[in-house]
């Protein structure tokens, strides 16, 4: 064949004139037969296609009028290789005579091709092809890859031969691999990893010279790996240390690849941060980090809870997500944090587990007023507290997946955690009679010692079937929590007569044990079932039971013996079952999706409490409830950019133990709290609407949520001030209550790319109750925020951020006119970010807040002025130097305002204000630097 | 003698493919948007090697489409989803109708929220065939590749001369043959054909009644587009979140 092509090349004539001339051929195959229906492509010196035919029955082509002096004719037959043969033009019609098409042979039509369906890829005479798309046992080696590749030969001593020549030399993405010695390499790779096997002619010195191809008897073999099996990783640690001994240590690490990930995180420091981010989080979780914490709890509604836990003020219930997100409590805390997390995915096996040490304290002063109005007189609380904390705590989580078929997963999770807090609060507190007459004072000392053990396993079984959208979940969990808490409450108590005299002093010293056992068992299960392209059914069932066992012990001191209070202590027992059946119809025509549902709800209350010399008090707890919930949510996709969706549903919430339980707390003798146990579960109606439209050409997008609560046998306190303005509280069951929020927000581009804008605004309001000596008191706050940011990025490297937060509060006292309150916060914020040049960077921010309250006669600024120079430098900006200055006016503190029925409340919280630092940073994978804002959505 | 008979058969077998003069073929389309961020010029290695970690996983399973032709005309529309567990979306979808004969286009594309009607003269792509081959739906096909100068990208095609038919998914065609696969940019998005059914009868081509859309033509959609990328390049936004690719 390459004879022929010589052939017409030499034979052609150097033409002057560009003319029209026709090529005409016959395709036959090795056997002399006719190739029929053989496509033939007329290509330009470029491969490009010009213009195509097909032989006919004879296994002759013609294309005719060609106008390339140079060309290529390309052949294609079903089965046969491709032919490639370049045409020289020089004058008249050119007749290529038979051109022959060879069979490609049976081995790699069949087994590449047809079997593995890799490409075959053709070079010269040479084929080459992805040996990736070659099924082989897992755990295969190469070795094992190589002998089911056609055209190689492997030898029992691991001794390659490709096309009879041996290979002498083997590299790995073109770099030697340990030993050039082929025999070790194949032996040593996992067949899974590699993407491609290249063979070539082992080039001799003299080859490499002229450039002219020797007939070699070696050969070469270059493996290529797989992208996701080239090992990932990133890393960053940063130190530093500052004026006020500052300091600061952190450091993460994660190495991945197709199926492991390992990361590990670390900080300590006291700089009032705990100093994780959300690139933490995702860093510390991997492919954990989103959607995969199930909602157990099958109900109405489809959407996945990411952060489930809670679980009282012990933290005992969190899970170690939650470690990532803590907020600014103020004070001067202080944080030691570590943790290790381990991902498999391989298959149908996927395995999660992590470690997570929290260490953490906090010491803070709290300045705090509140104002509770009467019907008669008002009351002013003014609290001074110390607060000194510090948590330690362990959490293990683990979690095992098993695809026992495409169909079928078994999911299994384990939680352990261990927590150790220790907190003393000390101050004093005074209360006034009308805002003047002071009527009694108390100093207070109260410590507490806290260790609680948590387990937690759970079981999950999904089935699916063959049919779409048929399904069956079944669940089981268990709870276990077992809390110790050792309490002192030491407290002197001073009672002053209207004319301002010393009337009575009370001491209190107490040493308290509060134990609770608490163990839940849950059990879910949902079948999920298409009755038709339009509609889907659901049905659904939940049980619970939480079980407590506790005993508060108080023990007085007396002559500093130590004798039990059998009055203020208890023994108890809970016991709270619940039973949720329900179903739910959603219908789907085009465009919209409506769901119905409906539940009926069973809640059995049964306790007992006593106290520890039984004949003293003791009593029961045994309630039913029954309770039906409907639900209603619509949603629709109105046109490609616009969704709306609107819903009605009923949360009932069964009343808490210690609500229930009518056990007089003195713990606060100033402040005593009864339980009630004929609370029922309250009720909250709730409508939510949420319209959203964008305009993608122009960047514009605008949102509308309106939602609304209606409150029936909401729980509300009724209180009962006496003379000696010693208030009781107890709760009570009241209807009527509301609540709504509407917020609308539009951001739009300016100038595209360089100045854009962010506005919103919401109205809220809510009606709440108050039961004050018998008198109701309705309480009335309307809220208004706006909300202004404009971002500007006018060059590369220049990014500036302004933002106005405004909101005014309005609380109305019908029972008190003269107390409505207008409480202020404004917000506004000033960011800077430039880069400098050579590396250098510039960061700064200015945040001032301002608080008002004319009625409290408050009005507080607040100007918090950060900034930061930093230098990257090292290979790829590795490192960074950082000097920064924090709160550069030394006015950090952390201000609270709030209002409840009949009760107005602010406080301040002294923080850590200004300080320097100076700390340096390395990232392995180089730093990024921050002018711009972190744009999470990729 | 033997290899003969099998040539007869071949033959027959082919001639008889010669003749069908419809089919249907359902395409997978599955953008690899992992692959698209990997690629975008703004984000940091650790921003890239993050997003590889925590979205690494694969669960994509693309979306079907189907391409029915008849003669000289076909129309390429997305596959309505018969597993949409309770949930069903806007369907208004992009349609390519194609007069292979007039060399003409009747399509319906949205871009960034506005729906066009694009009647105009069929794109013209510049192909240039490759010395490779791989079976795909069962068919022996030969690459070529062309330069989508929108996306700025090299678009490999996959195409059998065993359907005569020139046309392919997305609207891509002149190679003498059916393009059964499509992959931009290597592995940003892969169009694959998953099943291939002929016909020798015609088929009635499922043309909806309503094609109302602004009017435009190829030239200034493309310009929009090009546009748009560009912009969202430099304002560090993924392009793909707001037009397809």
């Amino acid at each position: 064949m390459k004879k022929l092509v010589f052939l017409l090349i030499m034979m052609a004539n150097v033409s002057l004139f560009a003319q029209k001339y026709n090529i005409k051929g016959t395709i036959q195959d090795t056997l002399n037969e006719p190739l029929i229906a053989a496509t033939v492509m007329l290509l330009d010196m470029d491969s490009v296609l010009v213009e195509y035919t097909q032989t006919d029955a004879k296994g002759v082509f013609e294309f005719k009028g060609v106008r390339d002096q140079q060309c290529i004719i390309k052949t294609s037959y079903l089965g046969y290789f491709p032919q490639t043969i370049p045409i020289k033009h020089t004058s008249g019609n050119i007749d290529m005579g038979i051109l022959k098409m060879e069979e490609i042979g049976k081995e790699l039509m069949e087994i590449v091709i047809k079997e593995a369906k890799a490409p075959l890829r053709l070079r010269g005479d040479t084929v080459e092809y992805d040996a990736s798309q070659f099924k082989v046992p897992e755990g295969s080696t190469l070795e094992d890859l190589l002998r089911r590749l056609p055209g190689l030969e492997v030898g029992q001593d691991g001794s390659i031969e490709a096309d009879g020549k041996g290979v002498s030399k083997l590299t790995v993405d073109g770099k030697t691999f340990f030993s050039d010695d082929p025999k070790f390499a194949i032996k040593n790779l996992p067949a899974e990893g590699v993407s491609k096997v290249q063979v070539f002619d082992k080039k001799n010195e003299e080859a490499l010279l002229t450039g002219k191809s020797s007939a070699t008897e070696e050969k070469t073999m270059n493996i290529e790996l797989k992208e996701e099996f080239k090992k990932g990783g990133f890393g960053k640690v940063t130190a530093g240390g500052g004026v006020e001994s500052r300091g600061e240590l952190k450091g993460n690490y994660n190495k991945f690849d197709s199926k492991n990930q390992f990361s590990l995180v670390g900080v300590a420091n006291n700089t009032g941060r705990n100093g994780l981010s959300w690139d933490d989080y995702q860093d510390f979780m991997g492919a954990n980090a989103w959607g995969n914490n199930d909602d157990y709890d099958y109900g109405f509604g489809g959407g996945n809870r990411w952060f489930g836990g809670g679980g009282g003020g012990s933290g005992l219930e969190n899970k170690v997500s939650q470690s990532f997100f803590s907020g600014n409590n103020g004070g001067f805390p202080t944080n030691i944090l570590g943790g290790a997390n381990y991902n498999y995915d391989h298959k149908k096996n996927r395995v999660a587990s992590r470690y997570f040490y929290q260490n953490t304290g906090n010491v803070k002063e709290t300045f705090s007023n509140s104002r509770t109005f009467l019907p008669d007189f008002s009351l002013d609380n003014g609290r001074y507290e110390l607060d000194d904390r510090k948590n330690t705590n362990h959490r293990a989580e683990f979690v095992v997946e098993h695809d026992i078929d495409s169909l079928f997963t078994v999911i299994a999770t384990s939680d352990l955690a261990f927590v150790n807090n220790t907190n003393t609060q000390s101050g004093s507190l005074s209360i006034k009679r009308d805002a003047n007459q002071l009527t009694s004072t108390s100093e207070f000392n109260n410590g507490s010692e806290l260790e609680g053990q948590l387990i937690n396993a759970s079981m999950l079984l999904r089935k699916k079937f063959k049919k779409a959208g048929r399904a069956i979940g079944v669940n089981f969990s268990y709870l276990s929590t077992d809390v110790t808490d050792n309490q002192t409450r030491f407290s002197t108590n001073t009672f002053l007569s209207s004319s301002g005299e010393l009337d009575s002093l009370a001491f209190l010293r107490q040493y308290n044990i509060d134990d609770l056992n608490k163990y839940v068992l849950k059990a879910n299960a949902l079948i999920s079932e298409p009755l038709s392209k339009k509609f889907f059914l659901k049905v659904f069932y939940n049980f619970s039971s939480r079980n407590e066992d506790g005993q508060r012990i108080v023990n007085d001191e007396e002559n500093q013996n130590r004798v039990t209070n059998n009055f203020l202590s208890r023994i108890y027992e809970n016991q709270i079952q619940n039973h949720r059946l329900g179903t739910s119809l959603t219908f789907s025509p085009k465009i919209i999706n409506v769901t119905i549902g409906a539940a009926q709800q069973v809640f059995d209350l049964n306790g007992t409490y006593r106290s520890p010399q039984a004949d003293l008090f003791s009593g029961k707890v045994d309630n039913s409830f029954d309770v039906f919930i409907p639900y209603i949510d619509i949603n629709a996709n109105i046109s490609r950019n616009t969704w709306m969706s609107a819903d009605y549903s009923l949360n009932v919430e069964e009343p808490t133990i210690e609500n229930l339980l009518p056990v007089v707390d003195y713990t606060n003798p100033l402040y005593i709290i009864e339980g009630n146990p004929d609370l029922l579960p309250s009720r909250s109606h709730d409508i939510g609407t949420y319209i959203s439209h964008s305009w993608p050409s122009s960047g514009i997008r605008a949102n509308l949520n309106l939602s609304y609560s209606y409150f029936e046998d909401q729980v509300i306190y009724k209180q009962n001030v006496d003379e000696n303005l010693v208030t009781s509280s107890k709760p009570i069951n009241y209807s009527g209550g509301n609540q709504f929020w509407s917020n609308a927000g539009v951001s739009f581009p300016i100038i595209r790319n360089k100045l854009k804008a962010r506005l919103s605004a919401a109205y809220t309001g809510s009606k709440s109750f108050a039961l004050v000596n018998e008198v109701l008191n309705t309480t009335d706050t309307r809220g208004k925020r706006g909300n202004i940011n404009f971002d500007i990025t006018p060059v590369d490297g220049v990014a500036i951020y302004l933002s106005a937060n405004l909101y005014t509060s309005n609380t109305a006292y019908d029972i008190d006119k003269t107390q409505d309150q207008d409480i202020i916060r404004n917000n506004y914020n000033v960011e800077f970010n430039t880069k400098l040049g050579k590396g250098w960077f510039w960061n700064s921010s200015l945040a001032y807040s301002i608080f008002t309250n004319e009625r409290f006669g408050i009005a507080q600024e607040i100007p918090i002025l950060n900034m930061s120079i930093y230098k990257q430098f090292l290979k790829g900006n590795r490192g960074e130097l950082r000097l920064s200055l924090y709160d550069a006016f030394n006015k950090n503190v952390l201000i609270s305002q709030n209002t409840s029925p009949s009760r107005v409340f602010d406080s301040r919280t002294p923080s850590l204000a200004r300080y320097g630092m100076l700390s340096f940073s390395y990232n392995i994978k180089g730093m990024k630097s921050s002018v711009e804002r972190n744009n999470y959505w990729y | 003698m033997r290899n003969k008979i099998w040539l007869i058969l071949v033959v027959c077998i082919i001639s008889g493919n010669l003749h069908s003069q419809s089919g249907k073929i359902t395409f997978n389309r599955k953008v690899n948007w992992l692959n698209i961020i990997k690629k975008l010029p703004y984000l940091s290695q650790e921003e890239k090697d993050r997003t590889m970690l925590v979205w690494g996983k694969d669960t994509n399973k693309g979306q079907d489409y189907i391409l029915t032709y008849v003669d000289s005309m076909s129309i390429y529309l997305e596959k309505e989803s018969d597993e949409n567990f309770g949930y069903n979306w806007s369907d208004d979808p992009d349609i390519i109708l194609r007069n292979h004969s007039a060399k003409s286009t009747k399509d319906i594309r949205f871009l960034l929220g506005k729906k066009y009607l694009i009647e105009d003269d069929m794109p013209r792509y510049k192909w240039k065939i490759l010395n490779e081959l791989k079976d795909v739906a069962g068919y022996v096909c030969m690459k070529a590749e062309t330069r989508d100068t929108v996306n700025n990208i090299v678009v490999e095609a996959w195409f059998t001369d065993k359907i005569p038919f020139r046309g392919g998914p997305e609207g891509f065609s002149g190679l003498p043959g059916m393009i059964l696969a499509l992959d931009m940019n290597i592995d940003d998005v892969n169009i694959v054909a998953t099943k291939v059914e002929l016909s020798e009868t015609p088929i009635v081509l499922p043309i909806p009644k309503k094609m109302k859309g602004k009017a435009t033509t190829y030239q200034d959609y493309n310009e929009k587009k090009m546009k748009h990328i560009k912009l969202s390049v430099e304002g560090k936004r993924n392009p793909y979140w707001d037009v397809p690719y």
